[in-house]
């Protein structure tokens, strides 16, 4: 068991495999990209909202691949245009309740992630009770599974998360601005709005390329975890960008491999525990922001 | 020449809130002054100058130099509230005064080092260039201020629309600022301040707008600020000497 995990990390187990593997490293490191905006535009809750809203999508596009006839349904470009088009439409309803009612932005986020889930629950459910098509594998959606993915797919993936991931590093210098200071940005005349929008369009490309793999429930969590995890170590936008990279690609890799190699570990949970040693360290160990650090400061202080 | 400012009948009513925030605002700035944006908390100062850069929905006409915002756009700085950003943000002071220049870099464009340069030539006219390399987090109010104030100065405008730079400042950081703002008027550019601290406003402005959900006065400052105005906008008798 062992000999074969060593195998898998050292790129040994195959074309197939190493092909898989790649592709998780690289979904990693787009997530870390796309994350560090994320996470200091401050929309970290608005993003799990949009990854659980993709749910009913998963199972409008596997009917939509059925009634076109795609490989019995589960063809993933489908399914992921599904997963896109719900994730739209949920972050959509969260800006219209933000806008149009006196709820606020956190009762707004808590019912459309619950209705849409919810909604992609029921949608499933009823679908397995379908008698085309093979159903076998949606449910990996929810949580994520390495070893489900063929060879097209993480080509897909491969190459879905390297154009987000420089389009975003292309944008590096208009994305850190609007993170900073919106209103500024907008007050500049240039289309700021409108790369708002891009943003939370890139991030919904990766929650929708990373579903296969990590799974609609847990990818937030790789979407956030990387960058705070990177903030701990430094107070440098391109570093944390580079770091937060880092941190996803390695999380992503690891938990990927273990996941694939040792029995009845689950993908999606794999990778964000991974992730979560990573933040541990951080969180104990950083120099200047650290648990230990601050511990020791107050300490000396007082 | 076109006023710098000039707004007529501006009105903003937020979304699901029963009173209009500001109504029928009528206002033309005066070319080369420096003009006090005053009021009560609440009054609608920085609305005022959030719905004249477009920030916010607004009706009525808002002109630039006698345009459309639009086409004027280059010869506006706007500086928001301190207050309106995260300080704990991982970017040095450095990073924060060349955002000032974006507009000469250009979309999509690196910052180069010349670009650098110059930004710290803006952080060095506000006393910053020591602090270049800084988090900004790290920075005092006042210190954090400044580097904004350059961030602004680094646009290069004919109008600068500033939105409590003054709040939060030691005595250090006050001077700083009032010193540059008087400066740029020297220059010939005109400049709007929200300002809150009605002893201090009438030593160094010559124009005030006061405000309070509508126009109470505007003109020289004495005149803004006589005892009659300061109470209808404040609803209350005001004793102070402030003229």
């Amino acid at each position: 068991m062992w000999r074969d995990l060593l195998n898998v990390l050292t790129f040994q187990a195959g074309y197939n495999s190493n092909l898989v593997l790649l592709s998780t490293f690289v979904l990693g490191a787009a997530c870390g990209v796309i994350g560090s905006f994320v996470y200091l535009r401050k929309r970290a809750l608005l993003s799990d909202a949009i990854s659980h809203a993709t749910l009913p999508g998963v199972g409008l596009g596997f009917l939509a691949a059925l009634a076109l006839g795609l490989n019995d349904g589960r063809h993933l470009p489908t399914l992921m245009a599904g997963a896109a088009l719900m994730a739209l439409l949920g972050g959509l309803c969260v800006q219209w309740i933000k806008t149009n009612t006196r709820l606020n932005e956190d009762v707004a986020i808590g019912s459309v992630l619950s209705v849409f889930y919810g909604g992609g629950v029921v949608l499933l459910s009823i679908i397995q009770r379908l008698q085309a098509g093979s159903k076998a594998g949606l449910e990996t959606f929810l949580l994520g599974q390495v070893s489900g993915l063929s060879a097209n797919e993480s080509i897909i993936i491969l190459v879905t998360c390297t154009l987000v991931a420089v389009a975003a590093i292309l944008l590096f210098k208009e994305l850190t601005l609007i993170c900073f200071d919106f209103s500024y940005a907008q007050s500049s005349g240039q289309p700021y709005a409108k790369l708002d929008i891009a943003l939370l369009a890139l991030m919904i490309v990766v929650v929708c390329v990373g579903l296969k793999t990590v799974g609609l429930v847990l990818i937030v969590a790789l979407l956030i975890i990387p960058p705070v995890t990177a903030r701990f170590w430094t107070d440098d936008m391109p570093r944390l960008v580079f770091l937060a990279a880092a941190f996803g690609a390695s999380s992503c890799f690891i938990g990927g491999a273990l996941s694939a190699t040792l029995p009845n570990l689950p993908t999606g949970a794999t990778i964000v525990l991974t992730a979560c040693v990573f933040f541990a360290f951080g969180f104990l160990f950083s120099p200047r922001r650290g648990a230990l650090s601050s511990f020791f400061r107050v300490r000396h202080a007082a | 020449m076109p006023s710098p400012l000039s707004v007529s009948n501006l009105s903003v009513h937020y979304r699901l809130q029963d009173e209009p925030a500001l109504s029928g605002i009528d206002f033309e700035a005066k070319q080369s002054s420096l003009i006090a944006v005053i009021g009560p908390n609440g009054a609608g100062k920085s609305t005022f100058l959030k719905a004249a850069m477009g920030l916010i929905p607004c009706t009525g006409e808002v002109k630039f130099f006698g345009e459309k915002l639009d086409s004027q756009r280059n010869k506006i700085a706007y500086m928001p509230q301190r207050s309106s950003v995260d300080w704990d943000f991982p970017i040095s002071a450095l990073d924060v005064a060349a955002m000032g220049l974006y507009g000469q870099i250009g979309f999509m464009r690196r910052v180069k080092k010349e670009h650098k340069d110059k930004a710290l030539s803006y952080l060095e006219q506000v006393g910053m260039a020591d602090y270049a390399g800084r988090q900004i987090g790290q920075l005092s109010g006042g210190q954090q201020q400044r580097v904004f104030l350059a961030r602004t100065l680094a646009q290069n405008a004919e109008l600068y629309l500033m939105d409590e730079p003054l709040s939060g400042v030691d005595m250090a950081s006050e001077k700083i600022i009032i010193d540059i703002l008087i400066a740029l008027k020297k220059q010939g550019k005109t400049i709007l301040v929200v300002h809150h601290d009605l002893q201090s406003v009438g030593s160094f402005f010559d124009e005030a707008l006061l405000l309070n959900r509508t126009k109470i006065s505007e003109g020289p400052i004495k005149t803004v600020l006589s005892a009659g105005n300061l109470a209808r906008a404040y609803k209350m008798p005001v004793i102070a000497d402030v003229a």
